[in-house]
């Protein structure tokens, strides 16, 4: 089984994601904060990220820098309420595969997810 | 009078022995009348305490049952829609609370989906009657309950008769008027701005920004003609109309924001020039150095930063003898801008300014 790491700080969508993704068929852990994210991925191992930028404590940008070092092989796609066309293009620079702004369409994001998995 | 009292005092002072003398014995009555008093005090606070507890709790439970059973919906393919979603509606959804909750919880959904999830999540909150709580909520005594109301609806897009929306535009509280504006954007098919004609109150900086936010971002249809409310009995909507003819570039009005260079109003003069300004209008400089002389202070100024806009020096020289020897704001407006027309001839015109002060003063 695959597993997927989310990081995510609002709970109503940590809970949305985890339902979904467990019902496709996926292991996911959640990290509500990149402090505690940056723990489960020196501990862990997982077949991608989903991450917010806005996290407490440790950035979206700082853990995309951290994996993409430390992890290059681990897809990441971004789950975000910004639209702004610098901060997107930031995180493609960065290395991120995907970039998903909210309010997200959960079948759309289920695809995105299958298509880095498979 | 008299004698009630003495008898009053007679009753509570009897349970005394007599010997004490009477400060003592009212002493004592006033000290066990607050001490009852702070019992009731502390009592009715923990009683408050307690039901407040008590309510956040059942919010929370709610909240959680909520969560779970949107997920399945949303998400479960297996979720026997029908069946769950029913026995949901006849266990948990009979008081106000409740109904508040799940009202609360939709919205948060939504907010944060959109698709096919967020079409299923309204057809939920048709499906539980939700639409017909919030409008009952519109007629509420509580303006917060207003408030709720309208945005629950306006976020939904569910259609009310407008003619119950039309009062809440000039209701007491901001908050109600706003999302009665918000409701008119969110739902207009074709006119946002139709709100317009019917408020009495001033709009607010604040208000203008929050529609200007609502337009970008809630309404998907043509942008609105603004020329329509130029001519707006409310000097407030006229100042916000010929703002957006600027903001959104509707140069077609510019020959409908000519005459409002001659409004009764300063702000709305002053906002027609800044607009034309921003839309390039070059014709006006003229037109705005005949009328500088007879004009206030304030249009004085919004006319010097629209000749440093449009025009250039030689406009601006027309000005000069045309501002009153105690007019010191304008004549430092004016040289500050004959140092940005021709900077290199800064420091000639600081000693020319230098000049006319010692002439002057």
């Amino acid at each position: 089984m695959k597993k997927i790491l989310v990081i995510e700080d609002n709970a109503m969508v940590i809970k949305s994601l985890q339902f979904k993704l467990t019902k496709d068929g996926y292991n996911v852990i959640i990290a509500p904060d990149g402090r505690e994210a940056m723990k489960l991925l020196q501990d862990g191992e997982y077949d991608l990220i989903l991450t917010d930028l806005n996290l407490p404590f440790v950035t979206g940008n700082e853990l995309i820098a951290y994996v993409k070092e430390n992890l290059p092989t681990v897809p990441i796609i971004v789950l975000s309420t910004s639209t702004q066309e610098s901060i997107i293009m930031d995180a493609f620079n960065m290395g991120v595969e995907d970039f998903i702004t909210k309010p997200f369409s959960p079948n759309e994001l289920s695809l995105r997810v299958r298509r880095l998995l498979s | 009078m008299a004698v009630i009292y003495s008898i009053d005092l007679q009753w509570i002072f009897g349970y005394l022995p007599d010997d004490i003398p009477f400060v003592i014995k009212v002493n004592i009555m006033m000290t066990i009348i607050f001490f009852v008093f702070a019992i009731f005090f502390v009592g009715f606070i923990v009683l408050l305490r307690l039901y407040k507890i008590f309510r956040n709790r059942k919010k929370e439970e709610q909240r959680l049952l909520l969560e779970d059973l949107l997920n399945s919906y949303l998400f479960d393919e297996d979720f026997d829609k029908e069946r769950e979603l029913k026995k949901f509606k006849d266990e948990h959804l009979n008081k106000s609370l409740e109904i508040k909750i799940a009202i609360k919880e939709i919205l948060l959904f939504h907010s944060n989906i959109k698709g096919e999830s967020a079409i299923q999540l309204r057809e939920l909150f048709l499906r539980w009657k939700l639409d017909e709580f919030c409008k009952k909520q519109l007629a509420d005594r509580a303006w917060y309950s207003k408030s709720r109301a309208l945005f629950s609806l306006s976020e939904m897009l569910i259609k009310v008769d407008l003619e119950k929306i039309k009062p809440l535009l000039n209701h007491k509280q901001d908050e109600v008027r706003q999302q009665a504006q918000l409701y008119f954007i969110k739902l207009a098919e074709d006119n946002p701005l139709e709100f317009l004609d019917h408020i009495d109150k001033p709009l607010t900086l604040w208000e203008e920004i929050f529609i200007e936010d609502a337009l970008k971002n809630e309404y998907h249809g043509p942008m609105p003609d603004y020329s329509n409310w130029l001519h707006s009995l409310q000097n407030s909507v006229v100042e916000f109309a010929i703002r957006m003819i600027a903001k959104f570039n509707q140069f077609e009005n510019i020959s409908e924001l000519l005459p409002l260079l001659d409004h009764p109003s300063e702000e709305v003069r002053r906002e027609a020039i800044r607009s034309l300004s921003a839309l390039e209008h070059q014709e006006i400089i003229d037109l705005l150095i005949s009328k500088f002389e007879t004009e206030t202070n304030l249009v004085k100024k919004t006319i010097l930063d629209a000749i440093k806009h449009l025009g250039g020096y030689n406009d601006l020289l027309m000005l000069k003898d045309k501002m009153q020897d105690n007019e010191w704001d304008l004549k430092i407006k004016y040289y500050s801008i004959a140092q940005d027309f021709l900077p290199e001839k800064k420091q000639s015109i600081y000693t020319q300014y230098e000049k006319e002060k010692a002439l002057l003063l």
